[in-house]
């Protein structure tokens, strides 16, 4: 440790419960003056409870925070951010018809007598946007940002207010690769200009990359406090889980057989508002097989997993599964003939958060899983059982809704209703997203049966250690295209990085 | 904590019943004298029990209606407008048709359904082809229904010299009450028996799958191959034709005719009941019967206290207005409300590491 300079922020036994859980237990923590300290752990470790306790969502049931040697008590985020605290969340809160300046300066509007100033704001904007080297409109309209461009209007909502303690809540999560560079520049700018920095992750790449010292939570204590010179992907690994872990890269599955099952042909599909989404996209997955699908969020994945699933209309083109074009039936018909599809966004699209387990093994399925026109409940339940077991869910409630469930544990209910049941073709889409590495590893586990019994998976990922580590093959997208395919031996990040930028092979 | 969760529901009663204390104090009468005649009115002797459940009946209907809607998402704020018009549908078929009591009061009270279902249709049609709101077109032809109704008794379905109002509907049209010399009829029990087999499609059929799944999240119903459009158009139709099947109960047990003032609000009493049932079919049966209790002590109340029966409708008013606040929940803040994704606050134990 160099302890040369007093810690700006520091917590001593810090607590915090809910109801049976002690989600916080005795944690010390501190940060000093131009320092990054990365927090890691695994989903429900305590990570968010302790960043909520530090930015006064939550208050502590006990122990001691201090700022600057000074004990504090936040009753709400307000007194966190007049203590010189601020925080970027992990999901972005921004008002998408108002612009740049209009967000950043949300409730701290300047004014000239009364009425809004837009031109100095828009210049205080510019200013802390150049400071650290955003290039951001300060008039543009969040709407017609990219993820990017968005987090960088977060950022400049915390760093507009000149914290002296910034936190960054899984930063990096829907980042591609040259995105988390530019925010990486930024943290080390924040770092230079003597701020602490307070890194919260699950990619342990990234606290080898970024970080000064690192704390690994488990079961919401600490377990392990490093300097980064200590530290290795390894090590922290198997404290976040609390075993050794296999490397996160596993070898790639089977060999291929030659026969196809889903077969794509010249597909071009719309987005919602009638624009190009997709232009003339053709796939082949044979049995067995697992393709991924790398590219920078927003250049027509969705719009293409949609319309594979029958969501969305194809404009033209076909799509063939097992020798039957499933061109023009709906996702129900493409379902009972065994396509799958596992929702990016599953709290509100792959599951309903209202209903309970068993409901939701029917959401999909309520036309397959039927006995005449009663819903086959039996049957859900059954499933929900077993899924329950082979993902090793503990306490597991049939009657819980599914709301109450950690994230991880509702992707793997998502995950398991669609392989379960004769699934020949499955789009995964960013299939661990949000996950640890436990539940991750199950599910690859789950992908390893599927491709073992002759099903392929298309695998779209924003993740590219995930991608690499499962597909046998790799396309990779851009503004509607396939721009590169490469053998995933060939995929190496600078390849990727220059195919995902738009460049062709 | 938990506690105090379970007692959520019953929190806008309470609330409202203490506030109307204050409010029949500042209308200078009594409250406890008041109340005690509201309680007199409602359940004081077998007539006024079996007269409160006829109040239920009319608004059991038409709240399972409202309840329906909601369950797809859909606030259906027609209930009104379709129970007049199957109310008017009824009172047309209970006159002109002439049939054996066995055959003419299914019949009528499938006229009520149809004209009922057909009102809230347009509504269902409006909103899935054009995507207008259902807020602002039920409410529309809220008043479509009051004038047109009024137009048709004024003159084409004129069916009475003495007032604006159709023709009496034959005998065997009419409901007869089954407790003497009271106007509860057989259609209290097949409002009953409605809620239940409401209940049983919603929870246990595909169809009722699909619509619980619509009102959870349109984008998992998308997903889920839900045809939402059309899911739209046929819980519209249901609701209406629920509401429409209270209209009929009206005409067919208490007035025998139709005329444009038949309800005093039984559509718009029916949002408050489905509300504070939370859009459960079993419990809209309750939330019903304590409508029609304060509906029918109202009378007792004025005549008794001198408290005006228009307290009745404040009440009413309050339980929608409560009913939105989120007893015990958790605090709504603009900045760092806790979203879904963040597992912590959940009250799971952490999962134990895979073996």
């Amino acid at each position: 440790m160099s302890g040369e300079s007093a810690p700006l922020l520091r917590c001593h036994g810090v607590s915090k419960r809910f109801g049976s859980l002690v989600a916080n237990d005795r944690i010390d923590f501190d940060v000093r003056a131009g320092e990054v300290h990365a927090i890691v752990g695994e989903n429900g470790a305590g990570k968010s409870t302790f960043m909520n306790l530090l930015y006064g969502v939550l208050q502590p049931d006990a122990g001691t925070i201090e700022v600057r040697g000074t004990r504090v008590r936040f009753a709400n985020c307000a007194d966190a951010m007049r203590a010189g605290i601020g925080m970027v969340f992990q999901h972005y809160l921004l008002v998408e018809r108002f612009t740049v300046a209009e967000n950043v300066l949300l409730g701290r509007e300047r004014t000239v007598r009364g009425f809004l100033d837009r031109r100095t704001a828009s210049d205080v904007v510019r200013e802390v946007a150049a400071r650290y080297r955003f290039l951001i409109d300060p008039d543009a309209r969040v709407e017609s940002l990219g993820v990017g461009a968005r987090q960088q209007v977060e950022l400049l909502k915390v760093l507009e207010r000149d914290p002296q303690i910034v936190i960054l809540d899984e930063p990096t999560a829907s980042l591609s690769p040259l995105e988390i560079d530019g925010l990486f520049e930024v943290v080390r700018r924040m770092r230079s200009q003597g701020r602490a920095v307070i890194f919260i992750t699950h990619k342990l790449k990234e606290v080898m990359a970024i970080s000064d010292r690192v704390t690994v939570l488990r079961q919401g204590k600490v377990v392990g406090k490093l300097d980064r010179a200590d530290a290795s992907e390894a090590i922290l690994g198997s404290l976040m889980v609390g075993r050794d872990v296999p490397p996160q890269v596993t070898p790639v599955g089977p060999e291929p057989s030659s026969q196809p099952v889903l077969l794509v042909r010249d597909v071009v599909v719309q987005t919602d508002a009638g624009t190009p989404a997709v232009s003339e996209i053709s796939l082949e997955l044979k049995s067995g097989e697992v393709v991924g699908i790398a590219g920078v969020e927003g250049n027509g994945q969705v719009e293409f997993a949609e319309a594979l699933y029958g969501m969305r209309a194809c404009v033209s083109g076909s799509i063939v599964l097992d020798g039957a074009d499933v061109t023009h039936a709906g996702s129900v018909a493409r379902r009972h003939a065994g396509l799958r599809y596992i929702s990016p966004d599953r709290q509100r699209e792959g599951l309903v958060l209202d209903f309970d387990a068993p409901e939701n093994m029917l959401v999909g399925n309520e036309r397959l899983m039927r006995r005449g026109m009663v819903v086959d409940l039996a049957a859900a339940r059954a499933q929900a059982d077993a899924i329950a077991r082979s993902f090793r869910i503990p306490g597991y409630t049939p009657q819980a809704p599914m709301r109450s469930y950690s994230g991880g544990t509702q992707q793997k209910f998502l995950v398991g209703r669609e392989l379960e049941g004769g699934a020949r073709a499955v789009i995964a889409f960013a299939p661990t997203r949000g996950v640890d590495i436990g539940a991750a590893e199950s599910i690859y586990e789950h992908f390893k049966r599927l491709q073992a019994g002759g099903a392929c998976i298309l695998l779209v990922s924003y993740d590219l250690d995930e991608i690499r580590s499962l597909a046998n093959r790799i396309v990779v997208f851009s503004k509607g295209c396939i721009v590169g395919e490469l053998r995933t031996s060939q995929a190496d990040d600078a390849t990727l990085g220059r195919l995902m930028g738009g460049s062709a092979a | 904590m938990t506690m105090l969760r379970r007692l959520a529901p019953f929190m806008p009663l309470l609330a409202v019943i203490a506030l109307s204390f204050f409010i029949v104090i500042a209308a200078k009468g009594n409250p406890i004298d008041a109340y005690s005649a509201l309680f007199q009115g409602a359940f004081g002797s077998l007539q006024g029990i079996a007269e409160t459940l006829t109040q239920t009946t009319v608004l059991l209907f038409a709240a399972l209606g409202v309840a329906i809607a909601f369950r797809a998402g859909l606030f259906n704020i027609g209930a009104e407008g379709q129970l007049i018009v199957g109310a008017l549908c009824t009172a047309v078929a209970g006159a002109s048709l002439h049939l054996p009591k066995m055959l003419e009061v299914p019949a009528c009270f499938a006229a009520g359904a149809i004209g009922g279902a057909f009102w809230g249709l347009i509504a269902g049609w409006l909103k899935a082809r054009f995507g207008a709101s259902e807020v602002i077109t039920t409410i529309m032809l809220n008043y479509i229904a009051y004038l047109g109704a009024n137009f048709l008794v004024a003159g084409p379905l004129r069916g009475s010299a003495s007032a604006p109002e159709t023709a009496q509907v034959w005998s065997t049209a009419m409901l007869s009450p089954i407790i003497p010399l009271t106007r509860l009829t057989a259609a209290f029990p097949f409002a009953i028996l409605t809620a239940i087999v409401l209940w049983w499609w919603l929870h246990r059929t595909v169809g009722g799958f699909e619509v619980r799944t619509l009102g959870r999240s349109e984008r998992a119903a998308r997903y889920a191959g839900i045809p939402v459009q059309s899911v739209i158009i046929r819980t519209m139709a249901l609701s209406g034709a629920l509401a429409g099947l209270g209209g009929a109960s009206d005409v067919l047990g208490l007035v025998h005719r139709f005329n444009a003032e038949l309800s005093p609000g039984y559509g718009f009493t029916a949002i408050a009941a489905a509300l504070l049932a939370q859009s459960n079919p079993i419990a809209a049966v309750f939330t019903s019967f304590f409508f029609g209790a304060l509906q029918n002590g109202a009378l007792s109340m004025q005549a008794l206290a001198g408290v005006p029966k228009d307290l009745v409708s404040v009440i009413t008013g309050l339980v929608i207005m409560f009913v939105a606040v989120n007893w015990f929940g958790k605090r709504v803040t603009l900045h760092g409300a806790p979203s879904a994704d963040s597992d912590d606050l959940r009250d799971e134990p952490a999962p134990e590491p895979a073996t």
